[in-house]
């Protein structure tokens, strides 16, 4: 893991008093509430409907079992005895007081994190897949990478006022799991056969309410010109994106509204004037960040407790459904499902906290992750220890088998907590998650996401769900709009509209009927995305359309 | 109208200079001013970052003359406008008053620390990084003299 050195936490350090004597000139008058929300913003802080939210970087979604106790004693300290990780692989404490911030901010600079950028019309925490380091499929580690962008794009000086915000994502993998192209950059490592290892640069992603999937902008650059290459195109971006509507400020508009072609053009003519050797990085720099992220020390090692254990089926289903391979035998990748059957998508509890950073401590190296999908990674888990790691997540409510099955449901905050949204998401996530409680339906249901936006924001990516769930309001009434064949990988897609919106109750009935409808029309080895892809959404119309009913001929 | 420039100073404003749009193309100021002694760039609001992007690419254009930042920026930009190019800001009195010039040398005291290179004499914590590895390559190689 990446560990802070002597300039990193000074820098964090002398970002705190200043933030503090930002709130001090805020408060004798000095600053008005309009120069003063940019700056309250950028440090991660946000009024929401009931109180305070404070929005805390994990970057790229990895922390260590130090960093988690300290979130877990602010989570009892100042807020509820609780946290919800987020779709950016963040953590946000919804009942803060904000004569508490500078206090919590000191508490954890004392463990090298922070709030810097995790709101506000700057670049935005870094994210990368939560399995980089360990996934079979990965090209290279793409936290190195990440973790130069965080340092670059720290308080960059000429990118402090972009028009709309800036997200980030990087991906070493074939497969992506970093959903790359809804970012405004997607970062994709390749191995170049003539070229060896560079990136390949996607740009113009974007959710919210015009949903665009981002396309190509750069085939290669290298390690050296990355930040450069980044700069101009946030140089384009800064000068051209429009400052006029806040709802057509991304980039994604401007690449639209500019055209791809131009927009490339003129990132090229940026990137030739521009003096990069100011980013360039050298290599001693990427060799000292690389040193970082080596694996641990992890030792061969026996799987016949394992391998016994299998014997449980309760224990076979979560090695099934929650573990991945690590790239060194013996050793899972263990998701912890922070998605039980009824409850909140992505909380977790300061007791749960304290005892995952000790779980973490003695089963995963002291190594933690965050997943976009609201869920924890253990990423070194040896295999013999899994049964003893399974049974004590059990006593800790936390070995709920469904990593990528239909209660594994991503959800923002919704009504619940968020000033913008317009209707509930978490009562929604939690009455689906409910109807479909029994892991055998699930299991034969298969792989499918399922995404609850509260408002048309889409923080929880409701258009790329396989089905997505957008809730709106309709003269005074929670409305439900719901879409099929989103797809988060590379090959994305947005999801389509089956129909008028429903009321709240009906929704549970409706993904039922979709869910039967795609079970009888299925064929051997479909998930519900292929089925889809290949029959289209006219033949899952009839399932929206009977409100009220299942009829038998969906059955 | 009050201006403060790079070292800290308030001065007083003296004379009219030109000044251009912060959506000014590149090319046009260039063809236009490009010899100019002393060129102003418009913040119409202090949020609008697109100033500093302009200030960098006449950097990187090569103009040589003053550049100016007009409008009602506040001292927590101070070190940025400097580190994008600018050599001095020109702000109303109403916000001279308001925020005086302690406040500006405070904010630009306080962040002292930079993960950028760029035009302020701060040395950014990449150059540091890389004097301390160099220091200690020298260290270690005279360690290792006989």
């Amino acid at each position: 893991m990446y560990r802070y050195d002597e300039f990193d936490a000074a820098f964090v350090a002398s970002r705190n008093a200043q933030f503090a004597n930002q709130v001090a000139r805020r408060l004798d008058g000095s600053l008005s509430e309009d120069e003063f929300r940019p700056i309250r913003l950028r440090n991660g802080v946000y009024l929401q409907l009931h109180a305070y939210m404070l929005r805390i970087a994990i970057p790229y979604g990895t922390l260590s079992a130090k960093q988690m106790r300290v979130l877990a004693q602010i989570g009892a300290k100042f807020d509820k005895g609780y946290g919800h990780f987020t779709t950016r692989q963040n953590i946000q404490f919804n009942w803060i007081k904000l004569i508490d911030v500078p206090q919590i901010l000191a508490e954890l600079a004392e463990v090298s994190m922070h709030c810097i950028q995790t709101s506000g019309n700057c670049i935005r925490n870094v994210t990368a897949d939560h399995f980089a380091g360990i996934a079979k499929d990965e090209i290279a580690d793409p936290r190195p990478i990440a973790e130069l962008i965080r340092q670059w794009s720290t308080e960059h000086p000429e990118f402090l006022y972009l028009p709309r915000k800036f997200k980030i994502a990087v991906t070493g993998a074939s497969a992506d799991r970093a959903v790359i192209r809804a970012h405004d950059i997607g970062i994709q490592i390749i191995d170049d056969v003539k070229r060896g290892i560079g990136f390949r640069i996607y740009a113009g992603g974007g959710l919210g309410r015009t949903p665009v999937i981002g396309k190509i902008i750069k085939e290669f650059v290298t390690h050296e010109k990355l930040l450069g290459y980044l700069e101009a195109v946030l140089r384009v971006y800064n000068s051209e994106g429009r400052r006029d509507n806040k709802y057509k400020a991304r980039i994604k508009i401007l690449v639209n509204e500019t055209g791809l072609e131009e927009f490339i053009k003129q990132v090229e003519a940026e990137y030739a004037i521009s003096d990069t050797s100011s980013v360039d990085v050298d290599a001693d720099e990427i060799a000292r960040i690389n040193a970082y992220f080596a694996l641990p020390k992890l030792l061969g090692r026996s799987e016949t407790k394992y391998d016994a254990a299998l014997n449980d089926s309760a224990f076979a289903d979560f090695a099934k459904y929650n573990t991945i391979l690590h790239k060194i035998d013996g050793y899972v990748a263990t998701t912890i499902s922070l998605k039980p059957i009824g409850g909140i998508p992505g909380d977790a509890t300061s007791t749960q906290m304290l005892a995952i950073a000790d779980l973490a401590d003695k089963y995963s190296s002291g190594e933690i992750r965050i997943t976009h999908h609201q869920n924890i990674v253990f990423p070194h888990v040896p295999k013999d220890d899994l049964p003893d790691l399974w049974a004590a997540l059990g006593a800790l409510g936390l070995a709920t088998a469904n990593i990528g099955l239909i209660s594994d449901i991503i959800a923002c905050p919704g009504l619940d907590y968020c000033a913008l949204a317009t209707a509930r998401s978490i009562p929604i996530a939690q009455e689906i998650s409910k109807r479909f409680a029994d892991l055998e339906k699930q299991a034969e249901i298969g792989n499918i996401s399922i995404n609850i936006s509260g408002c048309i924001n889409a923080c929880a990516h409701h258009h790329i769900g396989n089905i997505g769930i957008l809730g709106l309001e309709k003269s005074g009434r929670e409305n439900y709009q719901i879409t099929i064949g989103g797809d988060a990988t590379l090959d994305m897609a947005l999801g389509e509209r089956l129909g008028p919106g429903i009321d709240a109750e009906d929704v549970p009935d409706t993904i039922e009927r979709i869910i039967n409808r795609y079970l009888h029309l299925r064929e051997e080895g479909e998930e519900f995305i292929d089925t889809y892809r290949r029959l289209g959404i006219e033949h899952f119309r009839v399932a929206f359309a009977n409100q009220g009913q299942i009829l038998s001929e969906d059955l | 109208m009050p201006i403060i420039d790079k070292e800290g100073n308030f001065l007083a404003v003296v004379g009219n200079i030109e000044t251009i749009s912060n959506s000014a193309a590149i090319s046009d100021v260039m063809a236009q001013f490009a010899n100019a002694e002393i060129l102003g760039i418009i913040f119409p609001v202090h949020h609008d970052g697109r100033g500093y992007s302009l200030a960098k690419k006449l950097r990187c254009a090569g103009f040589n003359g003053k550049l100016r930042a007009i409008g009602p920026l506040i001292p927590d930009q101070f070190s940025d406008l400097i580190a994008c190019g600018f050599d001095e800001i020109e702000i109303s009195d109403e916000q001279s008053l308001r925020q005086p010039l302690a406040q500006w040398l405070a904010a630009k005291e306080i962040s002292q620390h930079s993960f950028q290179n760029n035009n302020s004499s701060k040395i950014s914590i990449f150059q540091s990084r890389r004097q301390k590895i160099a220091a200690n390559r020298q260290l270690t190689s005279v360690r290792e003299l006989p």
